[in-house]
């Protein structure tokens, strides 16, 4: 297929190239532009008037008797512009350009000396089939590559070339695992951000406002939909044709879009009344056996009944069915690692606390392939009066314990 | 095909000795030989691998070399990703020897290894 793909891109664009050389089929019918010559032609004569027979408003063009010079010869002819928005007005103005006599460039096919333009003819339409071609044949070069690359060799060569290709150095920097711990993600992006009062303030895995956001995008799309429906359905109904099949799927559609409203303003109330959550923790990545402190911040205005910090880990896999790509999640490990109870949260007033994690030594640590990973996540579960449930996690790496010691990041062993 | 001392479990940093020879196929009949120690994941999701240690060798008619005879080789274990165990993924290590015979067969047999951290002292057949 790849190979297909190379073959016929670089054979059209060759007969494409060669045309125009030529100046033969297709390029004397396509792409005429491409061989343009440009010459200078003098106005002998200009002209306008209606080039519409219909009711008012009348449409009118210009025209232009040029003398234009071939080189060989002097010829002269006449150029329209009907440009049929023009109106009477638009079309004197489009002529006192023009004075007799005046000398302008023009542009006019060699194979077709009647075709003279005072424009400058336009070669995108020639660059967007070249670079179309051009992505083609690269796309089956590649492909033909790969596969010739493939064909009589095993996954392990591959793997083992692949490999060879990342410690190029340039290549390496911008990998995304560590160059010693190699299926462990990289903690560039959860160790970037200083904390305040601990050395690092950790991400959120996923952020409530892009829920909100969400809420909102999908309240809005839908609504409009309903809205076109609910009034085509009551004017046929009003004047006496009523539409009941339209009116039969209108009433889902408005149950949909009440819903979404709801959702909408749930989500809005959720994230302002119950704010922020925070993390800082005193080192990263962690390794097993080691206690680090973490800070919990929480922003709002609510009574908490129940706070809580778990250490969470999730297995995450990637799978094809059919043409759909599916993916299955569980969570396989969870440890308590603190908990509040009645916190009091009022505006202006974040709740802040301190508290030890200690890494259980004898766990998986982070792992991620390309369709598989095992991540480890600290999880902040709150129960508040009058709201919902809430849960949001804060991804962070663990390492793997080296030798029955474990390494920190400024070199010392524990 | 046989790992050194019949290990069955390795600490990361240590190192894996492994020797294969090839038997009932005649000297002119295998044309390459792959030794590799690799692991891969197992379970829901699509097969990843990764190839920690590979070595090729090829028979080269200018010389009398019998690519079936006994060879052994030798690797530094990586610190991850370690061997697990889990619900939905799981990664296992492999030394895995692959033999390419003529008319284009292919011979591959795998002998499994466990990466682990252990606590010192403790050593594991």
């Amino acid at each position: 297929m790849f190979a297909t793909l190379f073959l016929t891109a670089t054979l059209t664009l060759v007969v494409i190239l060669t045309s125009i050389q030529q100046r033969c089929w297709p390029a004397t019918t396509y792409f005429p532009e491409s061989y343009c010559i440009q010459t200078v032609c003098r106005v002998m004569d200009k002209q306008f008037g209606p080039i519409s027979r219909d009711a008012p408003p009348e449409r009118y063009g210009t025209r232009l008797l040029v003398a234009v010079d071939y080189g060989d010869r002097v010829v002269r002819q006449w150029i329209s512009q009907d440009i049929a928005t023009m109106d009477r007005v638009a079309a004197e103005e489009e002529l006192n350009r023009f004075s007799v006599g005046m000398d302008v460039p023009c542009w006019y096919d060699p194979t077709r000396r009647a075709n003279v333009t005072l424009q400058r003819p336009s070669r995108l339409e020639l660059w967007l089939v070249l670079s179309v071609l051009a992505s083609f044949m690269g796309i089956g070069s590649i492909g033909v590559l790969y596969t010739v690359l493939s064909v009589g060799t095993s996954a392990e060569r591959r793997s083992a070339l692949a490999k060879k290709a990342g410690d190029i150095e340039l290549i390496r920097e911008s990998a995304s695992a560590p160059p010693d711990y190699p299926g462990v993600p990289s903690t560039v992006e959860m160790s970037n951000s200083p904390g305040v009062v601990l050395a690092y303030r950790l991400p959120i895995a996923r952020s409530p406002g892009w829920r909100l956001f969400g809420a909102v995008l999908f309240c809005l799309v839908w609504n409009s939909i309903a809205t076109v429906f609910v009034v085509v359905a009551l004017k046929s109904h009003v004047a006496g044709k009523p539409e009941w099949l339209l009116t039969a799927v209108t009433l889902p559609f408005m149950g949909v879009g009440v819903w979404s409203i709801y959702y909408f303003m749930r989500q809005l109330l959720m994230t302002i009344g119950i704010g922020t959550t925070g993390m800082e923790i005193s080192d990263h990545p962690l390794f097993p056996g080691q206690s680090y402190q973490v800070l919990v911040t929480q922003s709002g205005r609510l009574q908490l009944r129940l706070l809580e910090l778990m250490l969470v880990c999730d297995e995450e896999a990637t799978y094809r069915q059919g043409t759909d790509i599916r993916t299955e999640g569980g969570r396989v490990y969870s440890q308590q690692v603190f908990r509040w109870e009645n916190v009091d949260i009022k505006p202006g007033a974040p709740f802040e606390s301190e508290c030890t994690l200690t890494v259980p030594r004898s766990l998986m640590h982070s792992f991620q392939s390309a369709h598989n990973t095992v991540q480890w996540q600290l999880v902040i579960k709150g129960e508040a009066q009058g709201w919902p449930e809430y849960e949001r996690g804060f991804p962070l790496v663990v390492y793997p314990a080296q030798d029955g010691k474990t390494e920190r990041r400024d070199g010392t062993t524990n | 095909m046989s790992v050194k001392d019949r290990r069955r479990t390795f600490r990361p940093g240590e190192t894996l000795e492994s020797e294969y020879q090839i038997d009932a196929v005649d000297r002119a009949e295998v044309q390459a030989v792959e030794a590799s120690v690799l692991w891969y994941t197992e379970g829901k999701g699509e097969e990843d691998m990764a190839v920690h240690f590979f070595e090729r060798r090829v028979l080269d008619n200018a010389s009398s070399r019998d690519l079936r005879e006994l060879h052994a080789f030798e690797t530094e274990l990586p610190n991850s990703p370690l061997s697990y165990d889990g619900e939905i993924v799981s990664v296992r290590w492999c030394v895995r020897v692959r033999a390419y015979l003529k008319g284009g067969k292919e011979i591959c047999r795998d002998q499994s290894f466990v990466l682990a951290e252990m606590p010192h002292g403790e050593e594991a057949g």
